[in-house]
């Protein structure tokens, strides 16, 4: 059985870089845990052995598109919803010192 | 002159053709009500300079002789489509900022064929939810009783639709987010089959589930824009080459010896018009049979899985550096953490950490494939019923809908909110809610054979 304790919950939410108090994390940890058993139960059904994953619905072949560009060259509107940009780049905190 | 806003879409296009008003008197129509209604939340963002310039343009060409299909309606669009120069939030604060420098393919065809933007309509955060109230811009109403909750994540969409504030509008679904708030709005809903319909420029939730589609307030209407916003695009690789019919022309209400099949396992709650619709479509000459659909159960959870799997690698794209809403930090780390927690709601933030185990090494291998493995016992279901019927027939959702304060201490997780609903959104089928809340399922492309039976069921009030 999977368990999932409050400081699993912290470290997956900073992969997502959000930030969860301990106590909420304390609580989902506890409800997570539940759910996982319950679909752990669910999926122990042996027919699943018998078929393969289904990855998307889409019945066709999804073809290899030619890498070529195609609307290139908009660098004004790629930036149009930067909150800061500088020539043609979007501007971020300093990472290197 | 009567009140425009009256009229159906199919009947407000006879009355453009005839001439009998305009574009641009059907769309101060619609604004007005707008307006007279805004109490009820519908709309995120309304549109009334832009509508009444694209009114008057519509009119020009009907004048020209160059009526497009949907030419001079107004229509709601879903704050899920990007609409280019108009802002698009996916009900977030995050994007409260983003005005798309973009179309999606499917509000261009709808554009291209005439029709009129009223507006940006009110959806739950990024989709996630059924009931329109973790929407950042606030709950919608339900017209029909505005303590209650017009259902989601479409609510805003049906909420204008059955309050006569738009002709039709856009919707999306991903696990049920067009039909569920039909249902609750008693309106017409219509997802096709995934792939008629391109996802460009649709913000994206669970790629392998997300589907667009409509709601309107007959199922002709639902089959006249849809018919407009289909075809393949290059842009989507998961976008079909299929010829598109003209649905519209396909509902010649005959359903004369067609195979209906009604599954056991959707018939757990019924509604209160279910055995008259059961009579009137065996009087309408079709055979109803029952048919088994073992694995429905296990839709919800599936969805559970694989949903929030999907949804955490869409929404790593919002990071506060390239669009949307940034909050500053020290170092870039902070500032993405700042970012994505002001920017996110707490049930997508929920969404994120969760939908992050299934995408680690041990919830991949131990959840995400198995629940895809149990995805193609659910379509296994559907391919084995197909043998046998034409179309599935049962209620969309069996229960009535729950007040805004239910919905706060979570309603919407009762057993019965989207149990019917989520088998045909993982297996991509097409799927449509009457006015009346039945629901019609087909096969795979088979998008016409839906149409044509709802357009029967909906004959039942």
């Amino acid at each position: 059985m999977t368990k999932i304790d409050k400081d699993t919950i912290k470290e997956m939410a900073f992969w997502v870089r959000v930030r969860i108090p301990d106590e909420e994390a304390e609580v989902m940890a506890k409800e997570f845990t539940e759910t996982l058993s319950w679909i752990g139960e669910r999926l122990k059904n042996p027919e699943i052995q018998t078929v393969p994953p289904m990855v998307t619905p889409f019945d066709e072949q999804i073809p290899l598109r030619q890498d070529i560009v195609t609307e290139g060259h908009q660098t004004a509107a790629v930036l149009s919803n930067a909150t800061d940009a500088t020539d043609e780049f979007f501007s971020v905190p300093k990472m290197v010192e | 002159m009567t009140d425009l806003t009256e009229l159906t879409l199919t009947d407000a296009l006879k009355g453009l053709k005839e001439k009998k008003f305009s574009s641009v008197e059907l769309t101060k129509a619609y604004l007005g009500k707008m307006e007279e209604l805004r109490r009820l939340n519908a709309y995120i963002t309304e549109t009334p300079e832009k509508a009444l310039q694209m009114a008057e343009e519509s009119d020009n060409r009907r004048a020209k002789g160059e009526a497009g299909k949907l030419e001079g309606i107004p229509l709601g669009i879903k704050d899920m489509f990007c609409t280019k120069g108009t802002k698009t939030t996916a009900a977030s604060r995050i994007l409260s900022n983003f005005i798309p420098p973009f179309e999606a393919t499917t509000t261009q065809r709808l554009w291209d064929a005439g029709a009129v933007l009223l507006g940006k309509t009110n959806t739950d955060e990024f989709a996630m939810g059924s009931s329109t109230i973790t929407s950042y811009y606030g709950v919608t109403h339900n017209p029909h009783d505005e303590n209650k909750v017009p259902g989601g994540s479409s609510g805003g969409s049906a909420a204008a639709v059955a309050a006569h504030m738009c002709a039709g509008a856009t919707g999306t679904e991903t696990g049920g987010s067009i039909r569920h708030p039909a249902s609750f709005c008693k309106v017409s809903g219509f997802k096709p089959t995934y792939g008629r319909c391109s996802r460009y420029g649709v913000i994206a939730y669970a790629s392998s589930l997300d589907e667009p589609g409509v709601l309107a307030r007959s199922v002709e209407d639902c089959a006249r824009m849809i018919e407009v916003m289909a075809g393949h695009d290059p842009k989507d690789s998961t976008s079909s080459h299929r010829e598109v019919p003209e649905f519209h022309k396909m509902l010649d209400k005959n359903i004369k010896g067609m195979k209906i099949g009604i599954p056991k396992e959707y018939q757990e709650l019924l509604p209160a018009n279910w055995e008259k619709a059961v009579q009137f479509l065996k009087d309408e000459g079709a055979v109803l049979m029952d048919v088994d659909m073992p694995h429905t159960e296990e839709a919800g959870m599936v969805y559970y899985v694989i949903s929030q799997g999907e949804a955490t690698t869409n929404l790593a794209r919002y990071d506060g550096a390239r669009y949307g809403v940034r909050e500053n930090g020290e170092t870039l780390d902070e500032m993405y953490m700042n970012t994505r927690m002001k920017g996110f709601g707490q049930e997508v933030r929920n969404r994120m950490i969760l939908g992050t185990f299934f995408t680690s090494a041990k919830g991949y291998h131990d959840y995400f494939v198995p629940a895809q493995k149990m995805r193609s016992l659910i379509k296994q279901d559907f391919d084995k019923a197909f043998e046998k019927v034409d179309v599935l027939f049962s209620p969309a959702v069996p229960i009535e809908p729950f007040t805004i304060e239910e919905a706060k201490h979570g309603a919407a997780k009762g057993r019965f909110n989207d149990n019917y609903l989520m088998p045909s959104c993982l297996t991509g089928v097409p799927a449509g809610c009457a006015n009346n809340g039945l629901q019609v399922i087909g096969r795979m492309w088979d998008d016409a054979t839906v149409l044509k039976v709802l357009d029967v069921v909906e004959m039942c009030k």
